[in-house]
């Protein structure tokens, strides 16, 4: 009796010094949960597509992705070929028009899309077996009509010409086009390659490129083995197709010193700056993620960043300013920058190539790598809500070869990263001249950023990062 | 035998349990009016905190545009306990994500953390809610910040104008006048006591809302949120402990009587000093009145026609009509009018004007709902050799039709269908989960609605739709804008 009073009493004084937490004090976490994913199941159909599927039964949902084995190479006079067949694809088949297709998608409420690489269908698993009959449909036997060509041909060359309103599209030509001379990267559509299309062109493209050799089918959600295996071969069993071509491309290189480039944005009140160069890094490349890591320090994302801190936070140039590493199957690139007012544009050139060249000459603190790390552990940790992420790694690791237990020793891995390890990257990848500097907006800035190119001149583009002489 | 008949069977109960995924909840009220909705889920080790304020830029003051949205900045800067620049590096630190929105409605703060770390994101919001503090440094740059944030996403983006300009015609006599981004005259000209009121009048107890969903344990989670925001002062009370740190000794005994020494800062309730103590009481018990907004009822009137030149190269399309507020019982029956009109590569705007006449490079509807009143919007970005007139032709066909006839069983049911796949693979993330439940519970009265949607729609008639088109889609009553590019 004595010891349950006690108790009591003890409980009634906590509570009363406690009527006010401590403020401050930021609160301590409490033991953390472990992080874990299920594997996805990989196999392949008779006739090549390899199939990875995630299942994952919390809302009954499918989604499929087919992804096209073909690496896509040059398309020279004719840019813009794979755009257009991308379009084209669902414009109509063998065995339904155009409107019935559209009408038939829209009935079930699904989305279903196609590009030059990939077929995607999202849908309800309700109404799987008529998403699969109308995705097949189109990878199949999509029939490229010529009404239908026409037109995309004119919606393009409305878009190209409003192409000259658009700052974002007209820096994202130029970064292309300066970045990857000699490369597929480096091609932009143009007008001129517009009108050298032909139809013909396209289905042969179409023949050429769709086929379940080395084809990839990504399927995540509301869906077991046996059933999508059977579906898998409902469907796709009589698909057949060439093998896939696999061109190669070497890295670009440059050294050629900083390039300043400039494209007019008449009666604009802000600049774009991109301060891009290429990197010789692909997908599935041993140091990506040190690189990615490296550039998330500098810009890649976040308020806590070295551009972010310095010319938002400090210096107030801009509502946000970011740098991205971009890593794909034939090349990487980096590029930094954002919009910014017209009289602190130069002003801004000038903190981006200040902060490039901290990466090289000083080591990265403990503080910077460690809140580096903790922000990549989260997204990582975040990225699991989506059930798209864990098929994601699945063909990462198929298509790019990466270890098995890449994804399973991640946060290891990201963990281990030292600055030394860091600086070592950046003497690798970050130049210390042979910057590519693209500015689109208002002519009355082009004085004040010559002093950045290494022999002064700037080079003007136009609206598809060509050269205007 | 019995794999059919499992079949038949489930067949059976997926087309009678036709239903969305239900969001379990609960929800309370704390003492000081914090209204509190809470969500469980272990999928994934994450939890997102979030709080909603029922401000928007309608709260404005009409000479100090984009105010609500400008002091959403300022509260990132620091509080009384976290100094400038660290409340978003304390979230990364800690694995976790943040941001914040302002609309004419609401100011909506959110952390998505890993889940062990909810106290902290509690902490946080209550933080920014009891006593948050900006120096001059922090107002200034966010000042600059807010402008290029206007400059990049309005003035340097083709045809983004056209919201402002809409919703000027639109209101003429409300504050939905003017758009969240504001005037950057007006920010220029804000002021100190500008912040202190505008904090004082709207981030209080009473007009805020908490919603977290995600992988946390519901008791411990009370128990935090009843520590850090079930200890902030309630009514009135608030602001004699903000005004007890922020004024000076002599400015705070002019406005209340007696020094600010008397009162408890670490605890106002256990203020001795009796001429503070029963002042405290006093006003923790006199709710501060919120200046609410009253709902929009002015029409538009006749046709309203203008142009505006802009640094384009595809002339533009803009017209708009006015509806009633979001929770007027015909919104269902105008979202569902819009997704006929534009939904989807079948929907009869794309098929005609894209399509069939390819008189327009792009072209949709959709409604813009709001808490007091909104609009029906048409765009479209006319295709080379094609006038805005031809444009407009086309349009005004669609409406007609529309208003004549009933639309098909095929139309109704797929647009059916397309909310039916939204819906179920809508709040698929916490942090969605969060907003939608906080919404519903703020401008729809009940956050329940979050798992009536599918029902909303489906009571939506043919006929309603007809009836609403016709209600609405006033022909002699409507805004018209023409973007035309601006001449070399």
């Amino acid at each position: 009796m004595i010891k349950v009073y006690l108790l009591t009493c003890l409980i009634f004084i906590t509570n009363w010094f406690s009527a006010q937490v401590n403020r401050n004090e930021m609160p301590k976490p409490t033991a953390p949960k472990t992080i874990g994913f299920k594997d996805s199941e990989l196999f392949t159909t008779k006739n090549g597509i390899k199939v990875i599927l995630s299942e994952n039964h919390k809302i009954p949902k499918v989604s499929l992705d087919l992804r096209m084995g073909y690496n896509p190479g040059f398309e020279g006079e004719k840019v813009g070929l794979g755009a257009i067949m991308g379009d084209l694809i669902m414009s109509g088949t063998n065995k339904r028009s155009k409107d019935q297709l559209d009408k038939e998608v829209d009935f079930i409420g699904a989305s279903l899309s196609a590009s030059s690489t990939n077929v995607f269908l999202s849908c309800l698993t309700k109404h799987l077996e008529k998403g699969l009959d109308l995705m097949s449909d189109i990878t199949m036997n999509a029939n490229f009509p010529t009404s239908e060509f026409d037109r995309i041909v004119n919606q393009y060359e409305s878009n190209l010409l409003s192409y000259k309103s658009d700052a974002d599209a007209m820096a994202q030509n130029a970064l292309s086009a300066v970045n990857f001379p000699n490369h597929p990267y480096g091609e932009t559509m143009t007008t001129t390659s517009l009108a050298s299309i032909k139809l013909e062109d396209i289905k042969n493209n179409f023949k050429a490129c769709f086929s379940p050799k080395g084809a990839y089918l990504v399927i995540v959600g509301d869906i077991n083995r046996a059933e999508a295996e059977a579906m898998i071969e409902k469907y796709f069993g009589n698909w057949i197709g060439s093998e896939p071509t696999m061109p190669k491309f070497d890295d670009p290189i440059k050294n050629n010193g900083n390039q300043v480039y400039f494209i007019n944005k008449p009666g604009a009140v802000q600049s774009v700056i991109k301060i891009a160069f290429p990197i010789t890094m692909r997908n599935g490349s041993k140091d990506n993620l040190k690189m990615n890591v490296l550039n998330d320090v500098f810009g890649g994302g976040g308020f806590g960043t070295r551009l972010m801190q310095n010319l938002r936070e400090d210096k107030a140039y801009t509502y946000g300013c970011y740098s991205g590493l971009n890593i794909e199957d034939n090349g990487g690139w980096v590029s930094a920058g954002g919009n910014f007012r017209n009289a602190v544009t130069d002003s801004a050139i000038a903190q981006i190539l200040m902060e490039f060249n901290r990466l090289n000459a000083e080591v990265i603190t403990d503080k910077e790598i460690g809140l580096t790390k903790a922000v990549k552990a989260g997204n990582f940790s975040r990225s699991l809500e989506r059930s798209q992420t864990v098929a994601r790694f699945a063909f990462n690791i198929e298509k790019y070869g990466l270890p098995k237990d890449y994804y399973k020793t991640y946060l290891q891995s990201l963990d281990a990263i030292t600055p030394a390890d860091l600086q070592q990257i950046a003497k690798t990848y970050i130049p210390t001249n042979n910057f590519n500097i693209i500015v689109v907006g208002n002519e009355e800035i082009v004085e004040k950023i010559k002093r950045f190119d290494s022999d002064g001149k700037v080079t003007i583009l136009d609206e598809f990062g060509h050269v205007i002489n | 035998m019995k794999n059919k008949f499992i079949v038949a069977l489930t067949a059976l109960c997926s087309s009678t349990m036709f239903a969305q995924t239900r969001i379990n909840f609960i929800e309370y009220d704390l003492p000081n009016g914090i209204h509190v909705i809470l969500h469980e889920e272990h999928s994934t080790p994450i939890a997102a905190i979030s709080v909603l304020y029922h401000v928007g830029s309608k709260n404005e003051n009409p000479t100090k545009t984009g105010f609500a949205h400008f002091f959403e900045h300022l509260l990132f800067e620091g509080t009384q306990n976290i100094g400038r620049g660290e409340y978003s590096e304390i979230v990364e630190k800690n694995g976790g994500t943040l941001n914040a929105n302002t609309s004419q409605d609401r100011t909506y703060y959110y952390e998505i953390l890993p889940s062990n770390q909810v106290e902290l994101g509690i902490w946080l919001e209550s933080e920014r809610m009891l006593h948050a503090k900006v120096d001059i440094k922090g107002i200034e740059t966010q000042r600059s910040v807010v402008k290029e944030e206007k400059r990049q996403r309005v003035d340097n983006q083709p045809y983004a104008s056209f919201i402002t300009e809409m919703f000027m015609r639109a209101f003429p006599s409300h504050p939905y006048n003017w758009v969240p981004i504001g005037s950057m005259a007006h920010l220029d000209a804000a002021e100190e006591q500008d912040y202190v009121q505008f904090y004082q009048d709207y981030y209080v107890p009473q007009n805020a809302t908490i919603s977290i969903a995600g992988d946390i344990d519901v008791e411990s989670t009370k128990r935090w949120i009843n520590d850090y925001f079930g200890s902030i002062p309630s009514g009135k009370a608030i602001n004699i402990y903000r005004d007890a740190l922020s004024m000076s000794s002599t400015l705070f005994k002019s406005k209340y009587g007696f020094s600010k020494k008397k009162i408890n800062l670490d605890n106002l309730n256990n203020t001795k000093n009796k001429k503070a103590k029963d002042l405290i009481t006093s006003l923790s018990n006199t709710p501060i009145e919120i200046k609410r907004t009253t709902k929009d009822t002015e029409k538009i009137r006749g046709v309203i026609v203008d142009t505006v030149y802009d640094n384009i190269q595809l002339s533009g399309l803009f017209m708009a009509y006015k509806i009633p507020e979001q929770t007027h019982a015909d919104s269902y029956a105008l979202e569902f009018m819009n997704e006929v009109l534009s939904g989807g590569a079948s929907s009869r705007i794309n098929k005609t004007l894209v399509e069939k006449k390819e008189i327009a490079n792009y072209a949709a509807s959709f409604n813009y709902g709001l808490e007091d009143g909104g609009m029906n919007i048409f765009l479209a970005l006319a295709n080379i050799d094609h006038s805005l007139t031809e444009v407009q032709n086309e349009f005004d066909e669609q409406i007609r039709l529309i208003k004549e006839s009933l639309i098909s069983e095929e139309e109704y049911q797929a647009v059916l269908n397309k909310f039916e796949n939204s819906i179920v693979g809508g709040n698929s993330t916490v942090v969605g989960i969060a907003e939608s439940l906080a919404d519903n519970y703020v401008y729809f009265g009940t956050a329940e609605r979050t798992n009536q949607m599918l029902e909303n729609y489906r009571k939506v008639t043919r006929e309603d739709i007809l009836r609403v088109a016709n209600t609405y889609l006033t022909q002699d009553a409507r805004i018209i804008l023409n973007y035309l590019p601006k001449k070399k």
